[in-house]
């Protein structure tokens, strides 16, 4: 289980995260949705160690995360697969590589179990014809993928994904949240997916929190979403012309 | 203060940077890869521009010598003791920033614009150790290998020109090339060497690590790199000499 106890987060004189407290619970699928500035990213960083909040706590299975040492810090990151933006793949290295490197760096595996484990996880994510390919060779959908297989293959309690399906296509988003989807369930990990797609939040969205100008607004199912009075929330889910003219006429229906 | 800030930041990287590799293995494949890059990658560079040093000192030298009682042979010890004393070190060494250097700060700065070294970190690798430890070991290993290759193709292509144009015979440049050695030049150019190795990956390593923003970020980094990394490489140069010298 993850927690966050009032978090507050600064940069210069912006206060970007102003006390956020959230819980994760294990095994769980949790989206946390807002605008582009509104600090969903921020929070994602301070909860792996990317930036270190100016108050409050995050707690992994009780550990307060930014008081330990680098030793304890370096054993909760072990557990941590975190899907970036961008993918943010090794380009020196091969798809296969790229996969295989947390393994190389933090389990005693063989050379040869490592290579089976790599081509095990680019096959659960349909890759396993591009182990020698190198990232500047892969569409955007395919280094997310290889990005999921990596944060996985180290078998992590924890899958931070943030914004996976920027830059994607409709149909290759709707892959990408039901491999993410898939995987939490089978490996029963807290996911934690940082988005402002609907599309995901409609279909995966178990735990979905609002944040809004660095202030949890609202939490609650992706089914409560589509009933919520709250105002930021339904601007923000309604924003397109489109999806509020079909919220009407289901309404005057 | 600026310039102390740097200097701080740059020894507390230096700090987490020189510790021991996490994967034995792994810091052992990185090196080797580093050793081929940058070692073997700029070989040929060396290697033409030492060629063409060691020609135009020899035609300088003999063209400046005007009287029938310095002996020819002294082009072939000028020679040599330039390309063991500077040029082989110094020159090479700025050559280097250029080539190296420059490819370092880049190499560094897009892997943290593109979140590649968070990658790194949120995994829990010591992500200074991992990508700037090899590259010094490589190129403190590899510097003063170029330095000697470096030496011997400068007194070779010396020796060709001064044959071919007259203005040295065989002979008389190999006798200069043995007049008066001393191997204390040769240990002084090969610490010169170590140090300028630590120097032209760290200070660019530095550069690209810490870049914040975009493409355009990283161009400065590499041009701020290369600039400062000549300084420190001649000012460490100067000191070196003066105290193992004088």
């Amino acid at each position: 289980m993850i927690e966050l106890q009032n978090i507050k987060k600064s940069f210069g004189d912006n206060e970007v995260l102003k006390g956020v407290s959230l819980t994760f619970e294990t095994g769980s699928m949790n989206l946390i949705i807002g605008a582009s500035g509104s600090g969903k990213t921020t929070i994602a960083k301070c909860m792996v160690g990317l930036h270190s909040p100016d108050s409050g706590k995050v707690l992994f299975d009780g550990r307060d995360f930014h008081n330990l040492n680098f030793k304890e810090q370096k054993n909760i990151r072990k557990d941590i697969g975190f899907l970036f933006q961008g993918s943010a793949l090794f380009d020196s290295m091969t798809v296969e590589e790229n996969v295989s490197f947390p393994l190389q760096m933090f389990s005693s595996l063989s050379k040869n179990e490592v290579k089976e484990r790599a081509q095990m996880y680019l096959e659960k994510v349909g890759l396993s014809h591009a182990l020698k390919l190198y990232p500047s060779e892969l569409s955007g959908g395919m280094m997310k993928r290889v990005g999921i297989a990596r944060a996985i293959s180290a078998g992590p309690k924890y899958l931070f994904c943030d914004e996976p399906n920027s830059g994607l296509d409709p149909q290759t988003s709707v892959v990408i949240d039901e491999l993410i989807s898939s995987l939490t369930k089978e490996f029963n990990i807290t996911t934690i997916i940082i988005t402002h797609d609907m599309n995901s939040v409609m279909s995966i969205g178990q735990n979905v929190f609002f944040i809004h100008k660095g202030n949890l607004l609202w939490k609650g199912s992706s089914k409560e979403i589509l009933t919520t009075k709250e105002k930021e929330l339904t601007d923000f889910v309604y924003a397109s012309s489109f999806l509020k003219e079909v919220k009407n006429q289901i309404i005057s229906k | 203060m600026n310039i102390l800030r740097h200097i701080g930041s740059y020894a507390l990287m230096l700090s987490k940077t020189l510790k021991k590799p996490e994967k034995t293995r792994v810091f052992w494949s990185r090196f080797v890869r580093e050793v081929s890059v940058m070692g073997i990658g700029s070989l040929p560079l060396v290697l033409i521009i030492s060629f063409f040093i060691g020609g135009v000192i020899v035609i300088q030298t003999a063209s400046n010598i005007s009287s029938p009682f310095i002996p020819a042979y002294l082009i072939g010890f000028t020679t040599r003791q330039s390309m063991i004393l500077e040029f082989s070190t110094t020159v090479i060494g700025l050559i280097l920033i250029g080539k190296v250097g420059s490819s370092i700060a880049t190499e560094l700065g897009t892997m943290r614009i593109t979140e590649q070294i968070d990658a790194l970190e949120i995994m829990g690798v010591n992500s200074k150790s991992f990508l700037i430890l090899p590259k010094i070991f490589a190129l403190v290993f590899v510097n003063p290998l170029l330095t000697i290759f470096s030496i011997g193709i400068g007194i070779v292509a010396g020796m060709w020109v001064g044959d071919l144009t007259g203005l040295c015979p065989m002979k008389q440049y190999v006798l200069g090339v043995q007049y008066s050695f001393k191997m204390s030049d040769v240990t002084y150019s090969l610490i010169k060497s170590i140090v300028f190795g630590f120097i032209i990956s760290s200070i660019p390593a530095y550069f690209g690590y810490f870049v914040k923003g975009g493409a355009v970020d990283v161009g400065k980094a590499s041009t701020s790199a290369v600039v400062y990394t000549s300084i420190v490489l001649l000012f460490m140069n100067y000191v070196i000499t003066q105290l193992m010298l004088l």
